[in-house]
């Protein structure tokens, strides 16, 4: 039997371009496709009844278990879910051999699964078992049901599986095999009671279940489900227990005389009952940026579950955090008044009281100062519009252009780098780009933890499709181990090899020439700057083999598509624009531009770090990147907002602080962003914000910057509003209102409103639509971008031209410079700025994310199941360095570095190597960045998080290894290439459904009510 | 000057936001809130809310207690009895079983009217008439058809 994986994210072509015949008509289908498209397209059409399918799932196509989707193709029974259509087929959907083996196959079904749906959480009208049984209007099954001798699985936090009701489709195992790639389900065939297994075990916790949601989502029936839904979902299901195994009783017992009929009539009535009080709204992940977008189910303000299925980006995939992680949402410390400053505590002011202090501190302020002595940090967690309406208050009513957003800290280098060689600072195309790309290198970056969905579609393209995959990175992740190339390169060194390799390509006429040619400038003086760059320069600076950058230049050369991914382990470098440039390069002498498959792609972090900075919070552009000093487009918003606007750039994150310090800076309003836990040097952060005459935090909880403020003001969060985000695809979608704010917090777009119109600003906006129509009307970038564009799942990537035509693919015509062409960059390899070696501070510190934690864990750690898997942020130290030192897991240390010191739990363990160490970001009492240094990439001033010199002392304090026995980093594996339904096949009790003669099940008449 | 004050606000009180948007529910409502206040005053003057109130809080209890009898072999019995019943009734023809109404009607006022009983003779020739024979060939169809579903 061949296996072949459709694309997730690029739609299968389903152009007529044969004709079949079903049942005697003629119908259009496409060569190739999957016989049950055709059919389920046809049924459509004549809005006749689909043939029935219960494992089958367009987004994973056939998995082949159910059997119930028989039909006849030329005479002879197939499953036409794995039956590619060929010219001239003929297919019968009706008649008697296909009914019998049709129900015949779900009557087996139905012997493993117990029908109760009217006190089922999953009743909810898609269900795909009860929805079969209506379809094929079951009477009632031969095959009693039987139960299996296993208990329900409550172990892990989040979901709960029920083997009784179970129907082994294998579903969730395809989902986790082979969409997800994490490997982990099984179901073992060769048992007498087949289940479904984790790590080949019968316990959910404790294995290497990522808990990505996967299996939950695409479960036909209640076998598999979230635990926010069960007792919630129902008018019944709340009942306890007995009871509701006692009424199931009752109904079993009156069920066989009258049929299935009337019970399910009942369930229907009681699931169309359920839309009256449970609403679906459509919303985007809020955590990182790959723009998961799905429905999220909520009764009131109680959030029952998050279903994908139609976003754009993910289709049915999620992660940890987007599937189960809105703990945050509700939780009991949400930030619902404002606050103000009194002494030593906070105490609960009004909205107007609020507004009074704000307006006459700005005033005052701004009168005796100048209104430089105001900034403004926007958020990368809040939306496009309330990004644009922070740079207009800094800009327009304050009359300031300091106003800046966390991409500082982060991907500035990155779009640096790319807007001097390529002209757009954002990814190169889409993850369908990615997915189908010849060779996929991952630099600096680590996508199975931090853009797990993204990283599906690599994982996939890997396992299925042949696609190369390559990574360099100093930490030995999940992408290394499955890479068929992985390099280590000395920290901060990744501009040599690049630019090496780029020369290597050039010196052996390994380079695309026509396309330089074509489209590239300044490639002499280019070409002559890389004479330093020989591999053996590069092998002495980075640590790789010249024979290893050989083999890697020739993987770059041959592949039909490079697309390169790149992230913190790139940008958070004295020189991380310069490597961002070097990579971008390469790309260009390998004219791995201007064609699908290929590209940069610098992986975003937050949820709108693209956006905030695409919608002008940045000290030197306005909206679309357009330049602040730039007399022609000054002029264009003058004429709109009615101001004269400042002429010159403003200061960026790191030029405030170093602006308060030196006493220029007076006031600072931070909206959604823990700056003291986040920006670098956090002591040094902290002595800053002490000094500041007037600062105001605006958040959803009170975090550790909200210490320093003087006002706090409550925001809604991001169920609680509309907007848009912009994700790493430069796709930008809607996020739709679920619930009310809590208590008196209001959105962000709102709260800015309210302060610009104290200033004097007269704005009228009514809703987050009236700001996009604004920003369509004066950012080339975005013209064509409107609500109703944006409606649903509909999604719009920029550049968007007036039309509505929008960009999947950059670079399809041009480059966006004057002449059209893309230019290289000559680089300046920077060291890094902190040597380690044998003086005080002789380690090397790495940090980074967690799976299942985002950043410092703020909103994460508010999800009690995320607290119970991982409650504590760890370093990593390397076998070698422990037992150098004879450290074990658990043992506390203390980290110190010249700025500051911090205590954390060790885990050893041998993804880091020799004298680096890698400490986790989810801690903000402990946070990383009371090591970090102020040290800056030069072009942008990003903190160069990634080079720190720390010493390592032991303490006395040993404890458990902070990775609980229960984290998924303890389980193992098990691939597999997908459910092997071949096993099931293969038992001498299986069949074929309607191949027998006793398939022909006996149907007792009885009336539908 | 700000050094950092640590601060935990006060838990989220869901009364609190529950009154909130009890005030700021909108007064087009309010006709309709007025009916119900009625309509509640009415109910509680009568124990109808008492009732209520006692079934509500003690849902789980009478659902076990009512889910414990059903389940029990009479319970069973006595549920599809009468769903039996149901279906006898939308089942049996309508004109068949108004004729039969009328027919028992019309004998039982012909009974009332006659002053004694009639004689042997008089029976046997009534038990031979036409419609008598009509009425002996339904209830041995009746008779015939219980003997065989008894028989499966």
């Amino acid at each position: 039997m061949v296996v072949t994986k459709s694309l997730l994210n690029t739609p299968l072509d389903t152009t007529p371009n044969t004709t079949i015949t079903v049942n005697g008509h003629a119908v259009h289908a496409h060569l190739g496709e999957y016989l049950v498209a055709a059919l389920n397209r046809h049924a459509d059409a004549m809005k006749a009844r689909h043939v029935p399918q219960v494992c089958f799932l367009p987004a994973m196509g056939p998995i082949q278990s159910c059997d119930t989707c028989m039909v006849k193709v030329d005479g002879k029974l197939v499953r036409s879910c794995a039956t590619p259509v060929s010219a001239g087929m003929a297919v019968e959907t009706e008649g008697e051999q296909v009914d019998v083996a049709q129900r015949e196959a779900f009557d087996r079904i139905l012997q493993n699964h117990m029908l109760y749906c009217t006190v089922c959480d999953n009743n909810n009208q898609n269900c795909t078992i009860h929805n079969a049984v209506a379809d094929l209007d079951i009477k009632h099954q031969a095959r009693e049901y039987t139960p299996k001798p296993y208990e329900k699985d409550m172990s892990n936090p989040f979901y709960r599986y029920d083997p009784q009701q179970c129907i082994l489709c294998g579903r969730c195992v395809e989902a986790c095999q082979n969409v997800q790639v994490n490997e982990t389900l099984t179901i073992d065939w060769d048992s007498a009671h087949p289940r479904v297994l984790w790590d080949g075990g019968e316990k959910i916790e404790g294995s290497s279940c990522v808990s990505c949601g996967h299996c939950v989502t695409v479960c036909p029936c209640n076998a598999l489900m979230e635990k926010t839904m069960l007792g919630h979902a129902g008018y019944l299901t709340n009942l306890p227990g007995k009871v509701l195994d006692d009424m199931i009783e009752v109904v079993k017992g009156i069920e066989p005389p009258i049929g299935y009929g009337p019970i399910l009539s009942l369930s229907e009535m009681e699931a169309e009952m359920r839309n009256e009080r449970v609403k679906r709204t459509k919303t985007v992940c809020t955590y990182c940026a790959v723009g998961c977008s799905f429905d999220v189910w909520t009764r009131d303000r109680h959030i029952l579950k998050i279903e994908p299925g139609h976003g754009p980006a993910n289709g049915i995939s999620t992660c940890i955090k987007g599937k189960f992680a809105w703990g945050h949402i509700n939780a009991d410390d949400r930030l619902t008044t404002p606050l103000l400053r009194q002494g030593d505590t906070f105490v609960p002011v009004s909205w107007e009281k609020a507004l009074d202090v704000i307006q006459e501190k700005f005033t005052s302020i701004k009168a005796k100062h100048g209104p430089d002595a105001l900034a403004f940090i926007s958020s990368s967690k809040t939306t496009n519009e309330e990004s644009y309406l922070m740079q207009k208050l800094a800009r327009a009513v304050i009359g300031t252009n300091n106003v800046d957003n966390c991409a500082r800290y982060c991907q500035n280098p990155a779009t640096a780098g790319l807007q001097r060689t390529v002209g757009y600072g954002g990814d190169s195309g889409s993850i369908a780009d990615i997915e189908t790309a010849g060779l996929v290198f991952i630099i600096g970056a680590n996508p199975a933890e931090n853009h797990p969905v993204l990283c599906t579609r690599i994982k996939r393209s890997h396992k299925f499709r042949g696609q190369r995959l390559i990574v360099a990175d100093i930490r030995k992740h999940e992408m290394a181990e499955r890479a068929d190339m992985f390099i280590r390169p000395n920290p901060s060194t990744d501009a040599v090899y690049l630019t090496a390799l780029a020369k290597y390509i050039l010196d052996h006429n390994l380079a695309n020439m026509a396309f330089i040619e074509k489209w590239v400038n300044n490639f002499e003086t280019f070409h002559a700057s890389l004479k330093p760059y020989t591999l053996e320069y590069a092998e002495q600076v980075t640590g790789i083999p010249a024979a290893t950058l050989i083999t890697l230049a020739n993987e770059i050369a041959a592949a039909d598509g490079v697309c390169i991914l790149f992230a913190m382990g790139v940008t958070q470098h004295c020189g991380g624009s310069e490597t961002a440039t070097a990579l971008s390069n390469l790309l260009l002498v390998t004219g791995n531009y201007m064609r699908p498959g290929a590209g940069a792609y610098p992986l975003r972090g937050h949820n709108n770090v693209q956006g905030c900075s695409d919608f002008g919070s940045m000290p030197n552009v306005y909206s679309g990147y357009q330049k602040v000093d730039d007399e022609t487009i000054r002029a264009k918003f003058e004429a709109d907002w009615g101001v004269a606007l400042p002429t010159t750039t403003g200061k960026d994150n790191h030029q405030m602080i170093d602006a308060i310090l030196e006493g220029s800076l007076k006031s600072l309003y931070i909206k959604g962003e823990d700056t003291i836990t986040s920006d670098s040097n956090a002591n040094f952060v902290g002595s800053a914000l002490s000094q500041l005459e007037f600062l105001i935090v605006q958040d959803i909880n009170f975090s550790e910057t909200c210490a320093y403020a003087d006002l706090v003001l409550p925001a809604a969060a991001s169920l609680e509003k509309d907007g848009t985000f912009t994700s790493t695809e430069r796709r930008i979608q809607r996020i739709n209102k679920a619930m009310e704010p809590l208590g008196e917090s209001k959105p962000d777009w709102e709260i800015i409103q309210l302060i610009a119109n104290r200033m004097g600003g007269n704005w009228k906006y009514k809703h987050p639509s009236d700001v996009m129509d604004e920003v369509a009307r004066l950012t080339p970038l975005f013209a064509g971008v409107n609500y109703e564009r944006l409606e649903g799942y509909k999604s719009l990537q920029w550049p968007v031209h007036a039309d509505g035509t929008d960009s999947p693919l950059l670079f399809t015509e041009k480059f966006p410079f004057p002449d059209g062409k893309a230019k290289f960059s000559v680089i300046e390899y920077m060291p890094p700025s902190e040597e380690t070696g044998n003086g005080v501070y002789d380690l090397h510190l790495n940090n980074g994310r967690l799976l299942e934690h985002f950043e410092q864990g703020s909103m994460t750690s508010r999800t009690p199941g995320i607290r119970e898997i991982t409650p504590n942020s760890f370093v990593e130290v390397s076998p070698e360095l422990a037992a150098e030192r004879n450290i074990q897991s658990g043992r506390f240390v203390q980290l110190t570095s010249p700025f500051g010191r911090v205590k954390v739990q060790v885990v050893v363990s041998d993804r880091v190597q020799g004298k680096q160490l890698y400490m986790t970001l989810n801690s903000v009492e402990e946070p990383v960045n009371k090591l970090t240094s102020s040290h800056t990439d030069r072009s942008t001033h990003t903190p160069a998080f990634k080079e720190t010199a720390v010493s390592m002392t032991l303490l006395p304090e040993k404890g458990d290894n902070p990775i609980l026995r229960k984290n998924f980093r303890h389980g193992t594996r098990t691939p597999q290439m997908g459910l092997e339904i071949e096993r099931k096949w293969a038992k001498p009790e299986y069949h074929l459904p309607g191949t027998k003669p006793a398939d022909k099940l006996v149907q007792i008449k009885s009336i539908t009510i | 000057m700000a050094n950092p004050i640590p601060f935990k606000p006060a838990p989220v009180d869901p009364k609190h936001e529950l009154n909130r948007r009890l005030n700021a529910a909108p007064t087009e409502h309010a006709e309709a809130l007025l009916v119900a206040y009625d309509l509640l005053q009415s109910a509680h003057d009568q124990g109808l809310l008492d009732l209520v109130n006692g079934m509500v809080g003690k849902k789980d209890f009478i659902a076990e207690k009512i889910a414990f009898y059903a389940k029990q072999p009479e319970g069973i019995a006595a549920i599809r009895n009468l769903l039996n019943a149901v279906k006898l009734l939308t089942q049996l023809d309508p004109e068949t079983l108004e004729h039969l109404t009328r027919a028992v009607e019309s004998a039982a006022a012909e009974h009332k009217a006659e002053q004694k009983p009639p004689s042997l003779w008089q029976i046997a020739k009534r038990a031979t008439s036409e419609d008598s024979r009509r009425a002996m060939s339904f209830m041995t169809l009746v008779l015939g058809h219980i003997g065989k579903a008894l028989k499966a």
